[in-house]
């Protein structure tokens, strides 16, 4: 007698017997009970969760000699012949095999002859998502108004490559994956009926290993036999699951975190050396860091995602300790490492690389915290030396912008009135050195209490500023001239100076027409443009000429523009 | 031959051969590991032994029963071996499984369809494997052998019994070199530690008598320096126009800053691939950072994947020799 694999000697023959399926099996069998059978039936859900066995009991069902009924005999000759697979009147098809449309065609001819010798004629086509797009339509008629003898059953993985055309001819069933514990504790009965010895820890192993699918557990545990014999010790198990691939992600990222570089490779070696296929290694990594990234994001709600409650625990232990940034960064550089890695000839020469890099890495420091240190900083600051303020005003603008953009960004929707005022043209070109400094401390003020606004001014100049009437100049055809002086934008401006200055300010704007230099540190291209406007007209200078026209071998060696303060 | 004979992969033979005493002999089995590691050669001895006239008393093969000998002379009717036809195992290739399996067995034992690169099949002809995979006829056994099984679709992987298969220890790739190809010990060594655990990679190794070449670069390496530019410029050059041999020069660069890396993290010399010049590699370990072991890594990757795009090969060479860190 040939030996049946495990999978195959326990496939459930009731509808009792169907784990974790029981959404399923009670709208069967009130169905069958009810005699309120469809004629079409569709049964989807991951591998190994009974879809082919729900199919076959519910042949059985309706074709029993009891009659229809939700608990088959098992023992009439239409049940034994259905469960080996011999009757007449159950065609049990490979929809992957047989997938053409020709195949559909006979299945048509066939169908109008009455059964041979039960009441149904029934279709098993399993993975029906196999079959051919005509295949498909041509069977569209049939599955809608099939003759009263026939029934199909139409099993498959994959869901979405069926058409919807027949989707909506048939009754749907989803199957779930099958929980941990159903699993473990039909492996247990297994178990039991097999005379094996077997502890409970490592049947559940079996089942982890399994995945939600029952055949899966069930050939693990086969193999697991035919490698220990009938008593199994729980290191047999260990040895044989391979549990050890999450070992090793375990281990391999909290060497990363601790930023072990020696460790990383230690482990990377141990897990080759074990038969790890580097490249699928990689993928699981890949998940991990991104289980991590999302434990730590999610803390408590992190049941919702797609990671075993049980690693969700490791996990948080993991995470411990190391910031959000941190993990974020060592995902992208997996991801952006993954198409290279996949290209690579030599993966676990690229994988080796790879997570030594990630060791490498200093860890990030949340921006907030630096911004809090920064601020920290600024106030001492301003208690104690204004002047070394200057100092930490670059790495400030690296991290306000971030920071303040959202808060402020209302201002700038403001609905403008079109009032607009009328600029006068008057020219005071004598900007002196006491204007500029308060011209800049007044911008550093208006930055810090609207960045958007401090951008906008950034390249004015103060003309005057004398009995509350502040007078700015801007460059003519400035991008921003007009939206500032747009009223909404001016009060605001006038309110923050307001505010600098200690008194009620009035703003008045002009426009520079040839405006010199003296703009502000920020804008360096205008003011390399003007140097070099300056160097053109210095050398087309008559005197210039006249002089090296004097003095023969004399040469043009450089040009210096005076800077503003020494003029 | 006999498992006896089969070298590594002990803990899978054991498994096969409790199945075998047990009587449980599975109906789908899939072999996954590394290429050329010997998975294809225990599928065979497998079906030798299922067929073997005298497998009930010694559970392993004899070697001289007629079923024996046919299997090893590749001419025995029950025994078929299924491989890529162009890029893929086609659909109609497993229809003729499916035909061949709807007849009893020739000479009434067992029918073994080895189907190698399994990974190989293409969407249609793995889904027209399941239902064949889970329920074949009687007295036929399904033995897929891949080095990707990720590839596969686990409705394959989830009907078969799996098994995973190691890479081979070193001393056993240098034991298959010295008995099989009676090299000479040193030899042997040599390439079992450059072979990665697969007795394949070594005997491809052995073809372009790479270890000449490997010394002449390690001995190139060691003389060029970052201070002269023609050293650095002589050092390009000598990785020749032969995109073979560049590819090759480049693997065996990147093997050496790789154990660098690795020497300078762990301090063990058993994790190197470059075991017998341990002493360059730790001298080079102490002269170079990390990082910079592996910006030359990623340098070197780099240019190799210019020179696949076809780029002129002096100037990538040269480029690359300026950038490393020597």
């Amino acid at each position: 007698m040939e030996y049946l694999v495990l999978a195959r000697k326990f496939r459930p023959q009731t509808f009792e017997d169907v784990a974790g399926q029981e959404h399923v099996v009670k709208t069967l069998s009130n169905a069958i009970g009810k005699g309120r059978v469809a004629h079409a039936f569709l049964f989807s859900g991951p591998r190994g969760v009974g879809k082919t066995s729900v199919a076959r009991i519910l042949a059985k069902s309706l074709n029993c000699e009891k009659g229809p009924t939700a608990t088959p005999c098992n023992v009439c000759s239409n049940c034994i012949e259905i469960t080996k697979g011999t009757s007449l009147d159950v065609r049990e098809i490979d929809g992957a095999s047989n997938r053409g449309i020709d195949e559909i065609r006979e299945l048509r001819e066939y169908i109008k002859f009455a059964p041979a010798a039960a009441k149904y004629k029934i279709y098993i086509i399993d993975e029906v998502h196999m079959l051919t797009r005509e295949a498909f339509n041509a069977l569209l008629k049939t599955l809608e108004e099939p003759p009263a003898h026939v029934i199909f059953i139409f099993a498959t993985t994959e869901t979405h490559k069926v058409p919807a055309t027949i989707l909506s001819r048939c009754q749907c069933y989803d199957f779930r994956r099958i929980s941990l514990v159903e699993i473990a504790a039909n492996l247990g009965r297994v178990a039991v009926a097999e005379g094996i010895e077997i502890s409970p820890t490592a049947l559940i192993w079996i089942a982890e290993a399994g995945d939600g699918s029952m055949r899966d557990g069930q050939s693990i545990f086969d193999q697991v036999i035919s490698y220990a014999g009938m008593k199994i010790s729980d290191t047999d198990v260990e040895e044989i699951l391979g549990l050890v691939d999450r070992k090793y992600l375990f281990s391999l990222s909290d060497a990363v975190l601790q930023r072990n570089a020696g460790r990383c490779l230690t482990i990377l070696e141990e897990a080759y050396l074990a038969g790890i296929d580097m490249k699928h290694f990689y993928q699981m990594m890949l998940k991990h860091f991104r289980n991590m990234l999302l434990v730590k994001i999610a803390a408590d709600s992190s049941s919702s995602f797609d990671i075993a409650p049980e690693q969700i625990e490791k996990l948080k232990i993991q995470v411990q300790g190391t910031s959000r940034e941190t993990l974020q960064r060592y995902l992208e550089i997996l991801i952006k490492e993954e198409d290279s890695f996949r290209r690579s000839q030599e993966a676990r020469m690229k994988l080796e690389t790879v997570i030594v890099g990630l060791a490498y890495l200093e860890p990030i420091i949340p921006l907030v915290e630096i911004i809090s240190t920064i601020e920290a900083l600024e106030q001492k600051i301003r208690v104690g030396l204004p002047v070394t303020a200057v100092n930490i005003e670059p790495r400030l603008t690296t991290a306000k912008p971030i920071k303040e953009i959202p808060t402020n960004y209302e201002t700038e929707i403001n609905v403008a009135d079109e009032k607009n005022n009328g600029n006068s043209l008057l020219k005071s070109n004598k900007p002196t050195g006491d204007l500029s400094a308060l011209g800049n401390d007044l911008k550093k003020f208006i930055k810090k209490e609207s960045a958007i606004l401090g951008a906008k001014i950034d390249s004015a100049e103060i003309l005057s500023y004398a009995n509350g009437l502040l007078t700015l100049g801007f460059p003519k055809g400035y991008l921003f001239l007009e939206n500032i002086s747009e009223k909404s934008q001016k009060d605001q401006l006038e309110q923050i100076a307001g505010s600098f200055f200690q008194e009620n300010v009035t703003l008045n704007i002009q426009i520079n027409e040839n405006h010199k230099v003296n703009v502000s540190d920020n804008n360096g291209r205008s003011k390399a443009n003007n140097i070099n406007d300056i160097k053109r007209e210095a050398m087309n200078h008559p005197i210039l000429q006249k002089v090296l026209d004097e003095f023969s071998g004399a040469e043009l060696i450089e040009i210096k523009p005076r800077t503003d303060k020494s003029r | 031959m006999s498992f006896l004979e089969i070298y590594g992969h002990k803990k899978q033979i054991l498994i096969l051969k409790q199945a075998l005493a047990q009587n449980r002999v599975g109906h789908s089995y899939l072999f996954s590991g590394l290429d050329a590691i010997g998975k294809k050669t225990l599928a065979l001895e497998f079906a030798k032994v299922v067929n073997c006239e005298k497998a009930d008393e010694i559970n392993d093969s004899c070697g001289k029963c007629s079923s024996c000998l046919k299997i090893t002379r590749n001419n025995h009717p029950d025994i078929f071996c299924v491989d890529a036809d162009g890029q893929f195992i086609r659909i109609n290739a497993i229809r003729e499984i499916q035909e061949q399996m709807t007849f009893r067995p020739m000479d009434g034992r067992r029918r073994v369809f080895v189907i190698d690169n399994a990974d190989k099949m293409n969407d249609q002809s793995a889904n027209a494997l399941l239902k064949t995979l889970e329920e074949p006829t009687p007295a036929n056994i399904l033995i897929l052998v891949t080095a990707k099984p990720y590839i596969l679709p686990s409705t394959i992987i989830s009907r078969c019994l799996h098994m995973r298969f190691n890479p081979l220890g070193i001393d056993t790739v240098t034991k298959f070199l010295l008995e099989i190809e009676n090299m000479e010990k040193e030899k042997a060594l040599l390439l079992a530690g450059l072979s990665g655990g697969s007795i394949g990679q070594a005997l491809e190794l052995n073809k372009e008598d790479v270890i000449s070449y490997r010394a002449e670069i390690l001995n190139l390496l060691s003389i060029t320096k970052k201070s002269e530019p023609l050293s650095l410029l002589t050092f390009a050059s000598f990785f020749g126009q032969d995109k073979r041999e560049m590819k090759q020069g480049f693997h065996i660069l990147r093997t050496c800053f790789r154990d660098a890396l690795v020497y300078k993290e762990t301090q063990n010399d058993n994790m190197l691939i470059n075991q017998d010049n341990a002493f360059f590699i730790a001298s080079m370990a102490l002269r170079l950072s990390g990082e910079q072991l592996i910006q030359n890594i990623e340098l070197i990757e780099k240019a190799g994947k210019t020179i696949e795009q076809n780029v002129n090969k002096s100037l990538t060479l040269e480029a690359m020799a300026f950038k490393l860190n020597l």
